[in-house]
């Protein structure tokens, strides 16, 4: 077996599926040691790096869910912003309104997400390409407009700010929603992480590379394209809900075009496709306008050459580069479109 | 091979930890103030659609660098440290973080955007050492109630929608009066203090229509306006849509004069419109205390000028002038043995401040934060422009 | 009132007809949904600013200089974005005229962020009265030009040898390829025709709205719903879609409520899409998956 797995004219994959266990001991171990910085890591910051950072958190968790369904379901739905607003005002609305604390909010901001995706995905079967495209975009502007003008509900134009933000009655500073933040997000990435590994996940991938031949394998599209929905809901949502908290306030202005555009190029620079890329996307497109802070003006232009270099260069993103050079970091089911 | 790979997890998780550790600023007995310097942070939309709302900052700093060049106060210089918020709630808040544990300053003067402040608001609730002078966002809820550490130099929004309805009722006979609005956050705190304010006179607005940023035409808003029969109709809306609606107006008759808010120059709406029979009859309440060309503001056309030689010179500019000279004045007033809560307490001791930039005296009480009460309204007659505080008889 | 309104709606609705062909035009040439039309449409008004202003022309000459300029955008971006990424899925062509709209709008803002900038009428004057409705000459204008336009694309695609080449361009590459057609050139060239388009339509409208970088969000979403109420791909449905959209608009504002104008659009699009897909005058296309 040694000499077969050591030759070098077998593909990757045997080698992989032959020596599997160093692999994922070193996986582990990589991974064990990213935790323990991430949990000590509040130590060395200040409250505006700590700021950043969470809002970093926020942003992959966002990248993470909408991947779900333009990068592995391959439907061009503009739907982050959506889900993303719902999320944040159901949320805060329900600690405003009813105040109910944190936590639970929190919940019933994911839950509305995940309501709000799998509602979606059902016009979103009839609806394909540009259309469902252009459709996505006008309903995240009508939901914009209900938050304006439903002003007895939503507190209208000007938002609303949450009230304290505790859990177990402890207000929760930075550092104490670096912590929350940081759990929910790793909970909810490992959750996708755990579905796009099952029969689901490979459901969404063929369904995308070519959805007569899935549905010919015995594939409920319609009920897979429903719960990518639902599923992206749920994350994005989740999302939402901690970018509430985050800012301590929730205004119409923070879910509109930019918004969705923001997401859709953290995604691509990621990797459509790939989680680790939007891990990274995320953290790189959150952290390049603070240091691009002493150069205004440039953000927007610095942006958009970004993305065209990456759609030329790296139509992949950074996953794609991520797993031609660090192996250890691959990804199962990291196959974007126009793959074999 | 494993042990290559190991090692190089384990210094990658340390140079990470390492990358985060910020540089350690020098310590100091006043953050933000050392021997010979003061540190001031700023923050105003710099880029994205609101730019320019960035004009304040401009005219703020540049009274901030004339105390410079004339010495500084008690020997110390004052170092601005300048930040975008590009009028986003979460940047302002990153952008206050940044400026307040970062780089350590001594106070912050800033916000043109009312959304953006209102997010930092929690913020300096949370840090109530730190001074914070608004630099131009107009939102009454900012300074109402009062936080201690938040200071607003500026006409608020209910001041302005007041000074409108009050001006409006100046004309014989008016009792019928329209609002054209957007209907966005800052088109609300101007229309309910307006619809306020008219109750408390015993009138209701006739008809209340929006335009929303980015329309092409008023056709629909202007007619529904006209057939409520108005005879003046307050106007809250940015260039561009005020433009189309003045066009329109003058297009389908509608006859009233019109009202409008702070923050447009009469002679650019003019210039604008080109239709000097749209524009003979718009009103624009005026936060200033003179025109850009009396003598009198010369020195202050001159001063921005300086240090800003490229920018629009507009009525914006001088916007933010009057929270830079009372916090000069503060630290003035304070000594030379600097402290924040001594700054405050010189603020909160400036009463009828009136350095001949804004349309009335500045004054502070610990109860009182908006320091401005008072503004008039600014028309052409004939090609230039006149303030008034009534509807012209001569109209 | 109700004839004031269709009047100015079809004056308002000529220019998402403009904006709306310039987009049909690329997207039947090239199946790309050029989500960076709006900035053409900015773009073509900010090229009459910076020519009379920057560089003081006259008003006639900075219109040629600035629809010279956008068939040049309209050019080199089909040749070095789109054509290199013609085979790459939709997702990338889309995403690419993004980051050309963002890259557009940032340089603008770079120049003119802080300023909204006037353009005079190309026709000024007294407004006229014609039967019960009045009009600016600038409206007269603009649904005079729309028209014209709508008529030479008429008799261009119809009647002329080289319109129809051009619609066998479109509809089957492979096989007018195969008969000698140069595919690329003629894609190339529509694209220049296209950003024309759209800036001929900021042009026109930029007097009333005054130049800002911004200015193009707007028009992109109604030049969207055009297409999709007219049949998205359809010349004459995207003429008569954005016609519809701006009668539409007026019309709920003046008899329902203002506050709705804003998202008619949006409400147009989700309703044909869900009732009618093929919008009025459409006919199935095939969809870039």
């Amino acid at each position: 077996m040694r000499e077969l797995t050591s030759s070098p004219a077998l593909p990757r994959v045997a080698r992989n599926l032959a020596a599997p266990s160093r692999e994922r001991a070193l996986r582990r171990t990589a991974l064990a040691a990213t935790l323990v910085v991430l949990c000590v890591l509040p130590f060395f910051v200040n409250d505006y790096v700590q700021f950043v950072i969470n809002t970093m958190i926020v942003y992959c968790l966002v990248a993470v869910g909408f991947n779900v369904v333009i990068g592995y379901l391959g439907q061009l739905a503009f739907v982050s912003a959506g889900f993303f607003g719902v999320g944040a005002y159901a949320t805060g609305l329900s600690m405003a309104h009813l105040g109910l604390p944190f936590p639970l909010a929190a919940v019933i901001g994911t839950l509305a997400g995940g309501l709000v995706g799998g509602l979606v995905g059902l016009p979103a079967l009839r609806v394909r390409g540009h259309y469902l495209a252009i459709i996505s975009l006008a309903v995240g502007e009508i939901l914009r407009w209900v938050y304006v003008h439903a002003e007895a509900v939503t507190f209208g134009a000007g938002g609303f700010t949450l009230p304290d933000v505790r859990l177990g009655g402890q207000l929760l500073g930075d550092k104490g929603k670096y912590y929350v933040f940081l759990a929910a997000a790793v909970a909810a990435i490992a959750a996708t992480s755990l579905l796009l590994r099952s029969r689901f996940g490979r459901a969404f991938v063929a369904v995308r590379n070519n959805e007569p031949a899935a549905a010919s394998l015995g594939i409920r599209v319609k009920r897979v394209k429903v719960i990518a929905f639902a599923w992206s809901g749920l994350v994005i949502g989740l999302a939402g809900a901690l970018y509430a908290a985050l800012n301590g306030r929730v205004s119409p202005d923070s879910f509109g075009l930019a918004q969705v555009l923001l997401h859709f190029a953290i995604v691509m620079i990621g990797g459509l496709g790939s989680l680790l890329g939007s891990v990274l996307g995320a953290v790189l497109l959150t952290g390049a306008p603070e240091l691009l802070r002493n150069f205004p003006g440039l953000e927007e232009i610095v942006f958009s050459l970004m993305l065209i270099g990456v759609l030329f260069f790296m139509p992949k993103g950074l996953g794609g580069l991520v797993a031609r050079t660090v192996p250890l970091a691959r990804e199962r089911l990291f196959r974007s479109n126009g793959d074999a | 091979m494993q042990f290559t790979k190991r090692r190089a997890m384990w210094s990658l998780a340390a140079a990470t930890a390492l990358a985060v550790v910020p540089a350690l600023s020098a310590a100091q007995a006043t953050t933000g103030v050392s021997p010979d310097k003061i540190r001031i942070g700023m923050f105003g939309p710099l880029t994205g659609p609101t730019a320019v709302g960035s004009l304040p900052l401009l005219g703020a700093s540049a009274i901030y660098k004339s105390v410079n060049d004339r010495g500084g106060i008690h020997g110390r210089k004052i170092e601005l440290v300048i930040e975008d918020d590009a009028c986003d709630p979460n940047k302002a808040i990153a952008a206050t973080k940044k400026l307040v544990s970062q780089e350590q300053v001594f106070m912050v003067h800033g916000g043109w955007c009312s959304g953006a402040v209102m997010a930092i608001k929690p913020e300096l609730a949370r840090t109530p050492d730190v001074p914070f002078m608004v630099l131009g966002a107009a939102n009454s809820a900012i300074s109402t109630p009062v936080t201690p550490n938040i200071f607003h130099p500026i006409a608020t929004t209910a001041t302005v929608a007041r000074s409108m309805v009050d001006f409006a009722l100046t004309k014989p006979g008016a009792k019928r009066v329209a609002i054209i609005s957007h209907s966005d956050e800052w088109g609300k705190s101007h229309l309910e203090p307006a619809l306020a304010q008219l109750k408390a006179q015993g009138l209701e607005s006739v008809e209340t229509v929006y335009l929303e940023r980015g329309q092409v035409d008023a056709t629909s808003q202007v007619l529904r306006l006209k057939a409520a029969k108005p005879d003046v109709v307050l106007a809250v809306l940015y260039p561009p849509e005020l433009t189309i609606y003045l066009r329109d107006s003058l297009k389908y008759g509608v006859k009233a004069p019109t009202v409008t808010t702070q923050g447009v120059s009469i002679e650019d709406m003019v210039k604008r419109v080109a239709m000097p029979a749209a524009t003979k009859e718009l009103f624009v309440f005026y936060p200033l205390a003179d025109t850009l060309d009396s003598p009198a503001y010369r020195k202050w056309v001159d001063l921005y000028r300086k240090y800003n030689p490229k920018d629009p010179v507009e009525t914006l500019s001088f916007m933010g002038m009057t929270g830079a000279l009372a916090v000069v004045e503060a630290l003035e007033k304070a000594g030379p043995d600097l402290t924040r809560e001594k700054f405050m307490a010189e603020l909160n001791k400036l009463r009828n401040f009136d350095p001949g930039i804004q349309s009335g005296p500045l004054t502070f009480t610990p109860e009182q934060h908006a320091g401005i009460s008072a503004g008039k309204v600014i028309y052409m007659s004939g090609d230039k422009p006149q303030i008034a505080a009534k509807y012209p008889a001569s109209k | 009132m109700l004839v004031q309104l269709l009047v100015s709606g079809i004056a308002v609705g000529s220019v998402y007809a403009l904006v709306a062909l310039g987009m049909t035009i690329l997207y039947r040439s090239t199946t790309v949904v050029n989500f960076c039309h709006g900035e053409f449409f900015m773009l073509g008004a900010f090229g009459v600013v910076v020519a009379q202003q920057l560089l003081g022309w006259s008003y006639g000459v900075s219109i040629v200089f600035a629809l010279v300029l956008l068939l040049a955008v309209g050019v080199l971006t089909e040749r070095v974005l789109i054509r290199p990424l013609r085979n790459a899925p939709f997702v990338t062509l889309a995403m690419m005229t993004v980051a050309l709209s963002y890259l557009l709008k940032g340089v603008s803002r770079f120049f003119y962020g802080r300023e909204v900038v006037p353009l005079p009428p190309l026709l000024a004057g007294e407004p006229i009265e014609l039967g019960g409705a009045v009009l600016f000459a600038q409206d007269a204008l603009i649904v005079g030009f729309t028209a014209v336009v709508v008529a030479g694309f008429f008799v261009f695609f119809q009647r002329t040898q080289l319109g129809k080449v051009i619609q066998a361009a479109s509809q089957a590459p492979r096989g007018a390829s195969l008969v000698g057609i140069n595919v690329p050139l003629l894609r190339n060239a529509m694209w220049g025709v296209g950003a024309v388009m759209g800036a001929a339509a900021g042009i026109l409208i930029a007097p009333n709205t005054l130049v800002y970088p911004d200015m193009g969000g707007h028009m992109l979403i109604r030049a969207f719903a055009a297409m999709c109420l007219g049949g998205f791909g359809s010349f004459p449905g995207a003429v008569l879609g954005g016609v519809t959209l701006g009668v539409l608009e007026n019309l709920v504002g003046g008899f329902v409520s203002s506050a709705l104008v804003e998202i008619t659009a949006y409400l147009v699009i989700v309703a044909v899409l869900v009732l009618r897909p093929q919008g009025i005058l459409g006919e199935g296309r095939s969809v870039r998956a």
